[in-house]
C-alpha cells in the first residue's frame, strides 16, 4: 500500500477542457486545442503528492482519456475510454475517475457523469469554465449538486488553474456514505439482466447492460456470447438499450439541474444601478434629487436661455427694420415687417428654451433617470387618471406646452396620454410670465409678508394654481374619457449609464425642427391674419384718422410723437380687431373688462405674450420696453362703460386668472391637433379652458369688486 | 408555496409559474419574464406602489395590481 500508485482517469465530453486540466494537474504540456477529439489515445502523467492526513508521499497516475459523450462508444477513441473504465484486470484500471464537466453544457456532461457513478467507481466532478455560466446569468450551486450526485463537485477554471488544489485534496478524501445509484437496469428488465449477467460473467448489472448495448463494437475485441440474439428474445436491441437509458437519465438530470442551477436575477451591472436607486428612489432623497433636478431645469430654461433668446429677438427686430427701410413702403412692406417677421421672431425666439428643455430631457432619459421619476411618481399621478410618465410633460409645460405635449409620446396608454395632452397647457408656461409680471405690478401692492415679497408670492401662487388646475382637470377627465384600453406600468428600469451625447444632440435637433416646422406654419398664418385685422378697418375710417391727426394744427397741439401714438391707438380702435373687441365686450363685461382688453384677448389668441404688445399699442406707449409708462397709463385708464378705473385690483386679478386658464396659444392648438390626430380634442380643450377662464375670472371679479 | 408576485417580500426570490391575465402576461413575456424564470424582489416605490423586481439582469417595475396577476412559487 505504501507507494502503490493511485490511478485516476480523466473523462469528459470532447472539448470540455479535460486536457487543459490534465496539464494543470500534472505539469505536462499535453497538446490542447479548441476542437473536439484532440486526445485520440490515452496519455498518462505521474505526480508525487502529499497525502494531506499522514503527510506521506503518494504517486498519483493521471490518465487522460479520449473525450466521449457517454459510455456508448461510437468510434474507436471513444471505445478506448470505455475499455479503460471497464477493464478491471488492467494494471491501469482507475481507482478513481475525475469527470470533467463543461459548465456551458451541463446536461450532456452530467449524462456521462451519472453513467460513471453507476459503474460504481469512486468519482470527483470538476465543473470547468464556470465563468461562462455567469455570462448567461446562471449560477451553479455546487454544494447542492455534490449532495445530489453523492460525489465531490469542484468548480475549476483549468486555464488559470483555479480549483486545482481543491481537486488534489478531494483525491484523498474518503467517500462519505454509500455511493448513489441513479439508474439500475435490473429495475426495468429483471429477467434480461439476469440472463445477461450469467452469460457474460459480469457481476455488475450496469456493466453487463453496457456490454450488451455496446455489443457491436465489443464483439471484435472480446469473446462474447451472441448478446444481440439474447436481447432479441425479449424484443430488445443494443440501440434500444442506449436510447431508453439516455432518456431516463436526462429526465433525472433535469430534476437535478432544476435544483442546482439558479438563474441569476441580479447581475453586477444591475447591482451598481441598485445602489444609485437607493438614493434616487428613496422616500426622502429620491424626491429631493428630483426637486433639485427640476430646479436646475427651470434655472436652465429661464436664465441660460435668456441670452440667446434676446439675441434672436434683436436679430429679428434689426432685420425687420432693415427690410422695412430697404423695401419700398407699402402694403407688402407692412405685411413683412409687421406681420411675418414679428410672427416668425415670436416663435423662433423659443428655440433656445425648447433646445435646452429637450437636451435636458434627453439626458435624463438616456441616463436611465427618467424611468425612476415615473417610478416614484406613478402612485400619485394615477389618482388623477394619468401615470408616472405624465410627470415630464407636466413639468416641461412650465417652459412651453408645445414641446411638453410632444414629450407625452412616451405614454403608451392612449387615455393617459390624451389626458396629459389636454391638461398640460394649464401649467403656467413662460409666455404667461410677461403678462403676469405686468398685471401683478398693477394689481398687487408692494407689500412684504414676513421676508417674502407679496408680488413674488402671488407669482409662485400662479404656478401652483396652474399645477393644481392641471391635476384637477385630469381628475375630472379621468371620469369623462372612456377607454377600454387598460393602463399599465410594466416597464424596464434601465441600468444607469452615461448619456450618449450624439443621441442627445440628435433628439434636441429633431424636436427643435418639428417645433419650427409644425407650430411655425400655424403661427405665421395667424400672425398674418392678426396683422391684417389690426391694420385694416372698414370703409375709409383709417384715412379719416390720418387726416385728423396729421393736420398741422393737431401736430402743433400734441407734438409729433404724441400725434403718431394717437393715430395708431385710434386706428386700432377702428380696425377689424378693434371692432371685434367691441363686439365681444358684452361677453367680457361681467369680468370687468372693456373693449380694449377685448382686443388684447383677441390678439393674444395667437400667443399670450402678445398681450403686452397690444396694450402698448392701445395705450400709445410707443415701444413696449417702456413698461413703467405703460403701467401708469393703464392704471390711470377708466372703463368706458362704468367710469371706474379699468385696471382695478378686481379686474386685474380676473384678467390674470383668465390668462392662467384660457387656451391662448395657436402653437399649442396646432400641436394638439397633430398629436391627437384630430381637431376634435383641440376644440374641446380650447372650449373647456375658455369656460374655465371665463368662470374663474367672473367669480373673482364679482367677489373682489 | 404558491403566491402572487405582489406578495414576494423585498430581497426574496421566487419563480414565475403562470399568469392570470393575458394582456399583462404578454407585456412581461416581451421583457423576458416567462414561466420558470427566477425573479428577485428589489424595492417598492416611496409610496408603496409600484414595485420593482430583478429578472435575468434587468430591473422591471410593475404596479401591485398588475403583479397580483403573476403566479409565483416562493422559496425557490
Amino acid at each position: 500500500m505504501e507507494d502503490k500508485p493511485i490511478h485516476i482517469a480523466l473523462v469528459g465530453n470532447p472539448n470540455s477542457g479535460k486536457s487543459t486540466l490534465f496539464n494543470a494537474l500534472t505539469g505536462l504540456h499535453q497538446k490542447t486545442g479548441n476542437f473536439p477529439g484532440v486526445t485520440v489515445e490515452k496519455h498518462t502523467g505521474q505526480v508525487r503528492m502529499f497525502h494531506p492526513k499522514d503527510k506521506s508521499r503518494r504517486t498519483v497516475n493521471f490518465i487522460d482519456l479520449p473525450g466521449t459523450y457517454c459510455l456508448f462508444p461510437k468510434s474507436l477513441d471513444e471505445l478506448e475510454t470505455f475499455k479503460v473504465l471497464t477493464d478491471h484486470r488492467s494494471p491501469d484500471f482507475p481507482d478513481m475517475v475525475l469527470i470533467v464537466a463543461d459548465a456551458s453544457n451541463l446536461k450532456r456532461s452530467l449524462l456521462l457523469c451519472l453513467q460513471v457513478i453507476d459503474l460504481g467507481l469512486p468519482a470527483i466532478l470538476a465543473v470547468n469554465m464556470i465563468d461562462i455560466l455567469e455570462r448567461s446569468n446562471l449560477k451553479l450551486n455546487t454544494v447542492r449538486l455534490a449532495a445530489e450526485l453523492g460525489i465531490p463537485v469542484i468548480p475549476v477554471n483549468a486555464r488559470d488553474k483555479k480549483g486545482i488544489s481543491e481537486i488534489k485534496q478531494a483525491i484523498f478524501q474518503e467517500q462519505v456514505g454509500a455511493m448513489k445509484t441513479f439508474d439500475n437496469p435490473a429495475d426495468y428488465h429483471p429477467g434480461v439482466m439476469e440472463k445477461l449477467q450469467k452469460s457474460t460473467g459480469i457481476s455488475s448489472a450496469y456493466e453487463a447492460y453496457l456490454t450488451a448495448a455496446n455489443y457491436d463494437l465489443l464483439q471484435s475485441e472480446r469473446t462474447l456470447p451472441d448478446l444481440r440474439k439474447l436481447l432479441a428474445e425479449d424484443e430488445l436491441t443494443p440501440f434500444g438499450l442506449q436510447s431508453e437509458e439516455s432518456l431516463r437519465r436526462y429526465g433525472m438530470i433535469q430534476t437535478i439541474l432544476d435544483n442546482c442551477l439558479a438563474q441569476v436575477t441580479i447581475t453586477r451591472a444591475l447591482r451598481f444601478s441598485m445602489k444609485l436607486d437607493d438614493v434616487f428612489t428613496h422616500p426622502v432623497w429620491g424626491f429631493l434629487t428630483f426637486l433639485t433636478i427640476l430646479f436646475l431645469l427651470f434655472q436652465a430654461i429661464f436664465s441660460w436661455a435668456e441670452y440667446p433668446m434676446d439675441l434672436i429677438d434683436s436679430l429679428f427686430q434689426k432685420s425687420g427694420s432693415w427690410i422695412g427701410e430697404t423695401l419700398p413702403a407699402g402694403k407688402l412692406n407692412d405685411l413683412i415687417t409687421q406681420g411675418i417677421i414679428p410672427g416668425l421672431g415670436g416663435i423662433l425666439m423659443f428655440i433656445p428654451q425648447i433646445a435646452i428643455l429637450f437636451a435636458f430631457i434627453a439626458v435624463l432619459e438616456d441616463s436611465g433617470y427618467m424611468a425612476r421619476v415615473s417610478f416614484i411618481m406613478d402612485r400619485l399621478m394615477r389618482k388623477f387618471g394619468i401615470n408616472g410618465k405624465s410627470v415630464i410633460p407636466l413639468i416641461s409645460g412650465v417652459a412651453c406646452a408645445v414641446p411638453a405635449i410632444m414629450s407625452a409620446r412616451t405614454i403608451k396608454n392612449w387615455k393617459e396620454r390624451l389626458i396629459t395632452i389636454l391638461v398640460t397647457p394649464l401649467m403656467s408656461c413662460s409666455a404667461r410670465l410677461p403678462v403676469y409680471t405686468l398685471l401683478i405690478a398693477i394689481a398687487v401692492p408692494d407689500k412684504h409678508i414676513g421676508i417674502f415679497n407679496l408680488k413674488g408670492l402671488i407669482m409662485m401662487g400662479l404656478y401652483l394654481l396652474g399645477f393644481l388646475a392641471a391635476l384637477g382637470t385630469a381628475w375630472i377627465l379621468k371620469w369623462i374619457i372612456r377607454s377600454r384600453e387598460r393602463s399599465y406600468f410594466i416597464m424596464e428600469l434601465p441600468v444607469y449609464r452615461m448619456p450618449q451625447w450624439g443621441v442627445v444632440a440628435h433628439t434636441m435637433g429633431e424636436k427643435v425642427w418639428v417645433f419650427i416646422r409644425d407650430a411655425g406654419k400655424v403661427i405665421i398664418a395667424i400672425s398674418i391674419l392678426l396683422w391684417a385685422l389690426s391694420s385694416y378697418g372698414p370703409g375709409d375710417r383709417f384715412e379719416q384718422i390720418e387726416k385728423k391727426y396729421t393736420s398741422p394744427v393737431m401736430i402743433e397741439q400734441m407734438g409729433e410723437e404724441q400725434a403718431a401714438n394717437a393715430i395708431s391707438s385710434e386706428k386700432l380702435r377702428n380696425s377689424y380687431a378693434g371692432i371685434l373687441g367691441r363686439t365681444i365686450e358684452p361677453v367680457i363685461a361681467p369680468l370687468g373688462f372693456d373693449w380694449k382688453i377685448g382686443i388684447a384677448l383677441v390678439t393674444s389668441f395667437a400667443a399670450r405674450e402678445v398681450f403686452v404688445g397690444t396694450m402698448a399699442t392701445i395705450y400709445g406707449a410707443g415701444s413696449d420696453d417702456d413698461e413703467a409708462t405703460l403701467r401708469e397709463r393703464m392704471m390711470n385708464d377708466t372703463n368706458d362703460r362704468t367710469g371706474l378705473p379699468l385696471f382695478s385690483p378686481a379686474a386685474s386679478i380676473a384678467l390674470i386668472l383668465f390668462y392662467a386658464f384660457a387656451m391662448q396659444c395657436m402653437s399649442t392648438i396646432a400641436v394638439v391637433i397633430r398629436e391627437t390626430g384630430s381637431w376634435k380634442w383641440a376644440i374641446a380643450q380650447t372650449t373647456y379652458m375658455g369656460v374655465l377662464a371665463w368662470l374663474s375670472a367672473f367669480i373673482a371679479f364679482q367677489i373682489l369688486s | 408555496m404558491s403566491a402572487d408576485l405582489s406578495h414576494v417580500p423585498i430581497g426574496e426570490s421566487a419563480i414565475i409559474r403562470g399568469f392570470t391575465d393575458e394582456e399583462i402576461s404578454l407585456k412581461l413575456i416581451e421583457l423576458g419574464c416567462i414561466p420558470g424564470t427566477r425573479i428577485t424582489m428589489i424595492r417598492k416605490a416611496p409610496l408603496g406602489d409600484p414595485i420593482a423586481f430583478a429578472c435575468s439582469g434587468s430591473l422591471i417595475s410593475i404596479r401591485l395590481l398588475e403583479a397580483s396577476t403573476v403566479l409565483v412559487e416562493e422559496h425557490a
